[in-house]
């Protein structure tokens, strides 16, 4: 046995402990998608809202719970939990991490971070429905690889915004990739790389969506016509 | 590119996801963490919110996604030996 050999044997061994899912293909896309959702209440913050958490049944709570991979907002399997973002003189809203939501077809997509109005969400609570992507305020799709970015993840972007018609979505991604930034680029479309904790792009990100928060009170709170 | 460079891209994209993951998740809990918004809030000490306890990620129905929790992948010891492992690999590829 190399010693490369024994090496890989050794990261294999801690790897494959199932104490932490790090085994699962999808656990690096969750954990980025509820860091995504961190950015969202701090962009909120920023915009001058007030920030608290409830789950599924209206309880306030501290503990967050998301979903592994994109379910129905009504579902109750577990008490999943969302933020209320509350802007003065606006009407509440709710940021969701990966829920399904309609598009104009009628055809549901998946939102990795979603943010809508509490009375677009009521609908679907009450009535086991999904929320509708135009009565919806900020889509993100949120993408953490470890290599290459293929350009058909911006295709897909561009063609389920097309559909779900969120009035601000952003593409973004831990890594840089260029061939995306130019394809979204030039169909008009949001996205910032790069977004990991403590760098500028994060920053920048935050102020993107802040802006969001603003047309979004200066639309529907007191400062509306 | 050379066989050494393949090798390098993929330590290089293993420690992406292993060991990154974990800068995200300790970068979660602080973005979340009101003691930090000082940048966003005027008058922090006066500002009410909750502090996040942790997170969890439970499938829903249909999923067989296992369930992750956030702070057992912060509080892992694995993340300094997944480290050492991936440079010792690095070493050996440049050796």
């Amino acid at each position: 046995m190399t010693a490369i050999d024994g090496l890989i044997s050794a990261l294999t061994s801690t790897v494959g402990d199932r104490t932490v899912s790090y085994n699962s293909a999808s656990a690096a896309w969750d954990v980025y998608e509820g860091y995504t959702f961190a950015l969202v209440v701090r962009a909120a913050i920023a915009a001058g809202g007030q920030i608290w958490y409830e789950d599924r049944f209206g309880k306030e709570v501290n503990s967050l719970v998301f979903r592994t991979s994109p379910g129905m907002l009504y579902s109750t399997v577990h008490p999943y939990t969302h933020s209320i973002i509350d802007f003065p003189g606006c009407p509440l809203l709710e940021a969701h991490v990966g829920v399904r939501v309609q598009g104009r077809s009628g055809v549901l997509h998946e939102a990795d971070v979603l943010v809508l109005p509490s009375t677009e969400a009521e609908l679907p609570r009450n009535k086991d429905v999904a929320p509708r992507g135009f009565r919806s305020i900020i889509a993100i799709e949120c993408k953490y690889y470890a290599g290459h970015l293929s350009l058909h993840l911006a295709r897909g972007f561009h063609g389920l915004h097309a559909d779900l018609g969120v009035k601000n979505s952003y593409f973004i991604s831990n890594l840089e990739a260029p061939r995306i930034q130019k394809y979204l680029t030039y169909h008009g479309r949001n996205w910032e790389r790069d977004v990991v904790p403590n760098s500028r792009e994060s920053n920048f990100f935050i102020g993107a969506l802040r802006e969001a928060f603003k047309k979004y009170q200066s639309s529907e709170g007191t400062l509306a016509p | 590119m050379t066989p050494q460079e393949q090798a390098e891209l993929l330590v290089h994209a293993l420690r992406r996801v292993l060991t990154d993951l974990d800068t995200i998740a300790d970068g979660t809990l602080d973005a979340l963490d009101p003691r930090s918004w000082s940048d966003e809030v005027d008058e922090l000490e006066e500002y009410s919110a909750p502090r996040v306890g942790t997170i969890r990620f439970e499938p829903d129905e249909g999923s067989v996604a296992p369930a992750i929790n956030i702070d057992v992948i912060r509080g892992s010891r694995r993340r300094a030996q997944v480290a050492d492992v991936l440079r010792r690999i690095e070493e050996e590829i440049d050796s």
